[in-house]
């Protein structure tokens, strides 16, 4: 290798270079009809015949032991740095899509932050509602306590009605409470913003197999009921206008 | 639970016990019939898209004059379906009002579908229910008729009368809300920070599932547990009720039978009635035209219930002021906003309450 064809890097960068030289080789042996390694060429050049499958299982078992030691590679960095790596990636989510795949990245990194915020205000609900129930707990065990001189709890079920009410009451509070209507209604909210990102994922698989998708259908039936609205407005004006024909005596 | 701990062997046995009439309890309502629902014949005499429209027969056995002559139309909520109206025999308000002589007519709005998104409170309030008022005039010969509207059947009504005041002759309300606003109503306090534009625009139509977990929500210990740990409980009992085990599975069949609501319409009455309460400011508008309750000229009786949690009476008296007419009268119902139609102090009052009130102004 000369220094002119030494590539990026000039020295440090020197795997680099040999990992372009390295697709460059297997481009070439792909790109070249009949192309063979060094062997199957001594076997060609000794007469010995090689079907067209067996070219192609050989260049296939080829790109398979390539991508195998990249993935061996990606792996061993992985596990030798994977704080670096989720960094890596946290930094690839935060990045705007680009190229080809760009749109398809789009709705699918939208659909995965709509279920990470969806997953996180679920589980502050479910910690409220944990609250709720143990809170009532509490209030079973006051209740109890203050019943003392009154009949007490008998059996299960009358222990379960206690709980039963203990519960209403605490919720009912709770319920009632701004700061409870916004986390619920931030809830919904979400899970309605992950929906959307799932029907967007799922039509574009709809699109792409020519299939129709529920925004095409709203499209129509918007149009269907805005058609039924002008055909009963030129309906009424038209039995407006027999009505003033008869009155006239026109009819 | 560890011996050690002290009466946990008690708890182990009051906790089998209870198991034990649950299970009891399950066995036997494994062997319960289907339920039937209705007990009034009835015919359809129009139908509109998804809407059908019946009338009752009369009853034979009530005196020519004794009849109500003006036919009366109910107007039901879309939330449910409107056979509450006729659950069974001894649970109907509609044979109660048939055997007092009312000419009774139902509108059956149906389920709305993928295809009814973009229905909106217009074509309730200034097509279907026109349309049904309409056929009804024309089949009795009655310029006026009478219309009863319940819940927010009896707000789409209250619209409608507003809008088209010189057919009605007399305007009924029932567990009707006016003021969506009122400190006790729950359901509008959650519905504050919900964005129901994205809502409509993700569902399109709002499903009657969603809806009923929302309103068992709202009392979810009694509503998801204790109702059924009681009529399992109850079922241990040596003579089960046979009779009161089927009106549980009749009102089961009932709740959880919820139409999806139309989209639009559902994104319309949930911003401007609940969330920007405009029917109580005087500022709703519908298909263009202000609605303004003032027009509401003839006699109105308004019946709510004093235990009704999700539709408080707070929420329906300001009626009296807001409307126009100058015979407003109330009937105050002890219990809730089911029991009005089901329980059987209902069934002594209300047709009795409703067929009188009629009867007094038939012939004015």
């Amino acid at each position: 290798m000369t220094e002119e064809n030494k590539g990026p890097g000039n020295g440090a960068g020197d795997w680099i270079h040999a990992w372009v030289e390295q697709q460059r080789e297997q481009l070439r042996r792909a790109a070249t009809p009949g192309a063979q390694s060094t062997d199957k060429a001594n076997d060609k050049a000794s007469g010995a015949e090689q079907p067209a499958a067996d070219a192609m299982k050989d260049l296939g078992m080829r790109w398979l032991e390539a991508s195998q030691s990249y993935l061996q590679a990606w792996s061993g960095a992985a596990l030798a740095g994977e704080g670096a790596t989720r960094q890596f990636t946290d930094l690839l989510a935060r990045m705007p899509s680009l190229g080809l795949a760009r749109e398809q990245t789009e709705i699918w990194r939208e659909l995965t932050a709509a279920q990470a915020e969806c997953q996180a205000l679920e589980q502050e609900l479910r910690a409220v509602w944990t609250r709720v129930q143990s809170d009532a707990l509490g209030l079973v065990e006051k209740m109890i306590r203050e019943r003392k001189s009154e009949p007490g709890i008998n059996n299960y079920r009358e222990l379960y009605d206690l709980w039963v009410e203990c519960g209403e009451k605490v919720f009912a509070q709770v319920a009632h409470s701004e700061s409870y209507a916004k986390l619920q209604a931030q809830v919904g909210n979400a899970a309605i913003k992950l929906r959307a990102r799932q029907q967007a994922v799922i039509e574009r698989g709809l699109k792409h197999f020519d299939l129709p998708t529920r925004s095409e259908l709203n499209t129509v039936h918007k149009q269907m009921r805005e058609l039924r609205e002008r055909i009963a407005t030129l309906e009424a004006q038209l039995a407006d206008q027999l009505d003033n024909g008869r009155e006239r005596g026109e009819g | 639970m560890s011996e050690s701990i002290p009466g946990a062997a008690e708890l182990q046995a009051a906790t089998n016990e209870f198991m034990r009439r649950m299970t009891q309890g399950l066995a036997v309502l494994a062997n319960v019939r289907d339920v039937t629902i209705g007990s009034v014949a009835k015919d359809a005499v129009f139908k509109e898209d998804k809407l059908t429209l019946y009338r009752y027969r009369p009853s034979e056995v009530v005196a020519p004059d004794l009849r109500v002559r003006t036919p009366l139309l109910i107007c039901y909520a879309l939330v449910n379906r409107p056979y509450m109206m006729d659950l069974q025999a001894d649970r109907s308000l509609i044979r109660g009002l048939v055997q007092r002589g009312v000419d009774v007519y139902l509108i059956d709005w149906g389920y709305p579908d993928g295809a009814d998104r973009y229905l909106g409170l217009e074509d309730y309030v200034l097509r279907y229910l026109p349309h049904c008022v309409d056929f009804v005039r024309r089949a009795s010969g009655h310029e006026q008729i009478n219309l009863l509207g319940v819940c927010q059947g009896g707000t789409m009504s209250l619209c409608y009368a507003a809008l088209h005041p010189q057919r009605l002759k007399n305007l009924i309300t029932m567990v009707t809300p006016v003021d969506f606003q009122t400190p006790d109503n729950l359901l509008t306090k959650w519905a504050k920070h919900v964005d129901v534009d994205a809502l409509v625009a993700t569902t399109g139509n709002v499903s009657g599932e969603m809806l009923n977990a929302l309103f068992v929500s709202v009392m979810p210990f009694r509503l998801n547990s204790q109702k059924y740990v009681d009529l399992l409980d109850q079922l241990n009992e040596p003579n089960v009720d046979a009779a009161a085990l089927e009106n549980f599975l009749r009102m089961e069949k009932w709740i959880f039978d919820s139409p999806d609501q139309p989209g639009e319409t559902f994104r319309q009455f949930l911003t401007l009635f609940v969330k920007e309460n405009r029917l109580m400011q005087g500022t709703l508008r519908i298909g263009g035209r202000a609605v303004d309750l003032k027009q509401i000229a003839m006699p109105l009786l308004n019946i709510y219930a004093l235990q009704d949690h999700l539709v408080p009476p707070a929420a329906s008296k300001p009626m009296q002021q807001l409307v126009g007419s100058g015979d407003y009268s109330t009937h105050e119902f002890q219990g809730g906003h089911i029991g009005i139609y089901v329980s059987g102090t209902a069934q002594r009052q209300i047709p009795d309450k409703i067929a009188g009130w009629l009867r007094d102004r038939d012939s004015r």
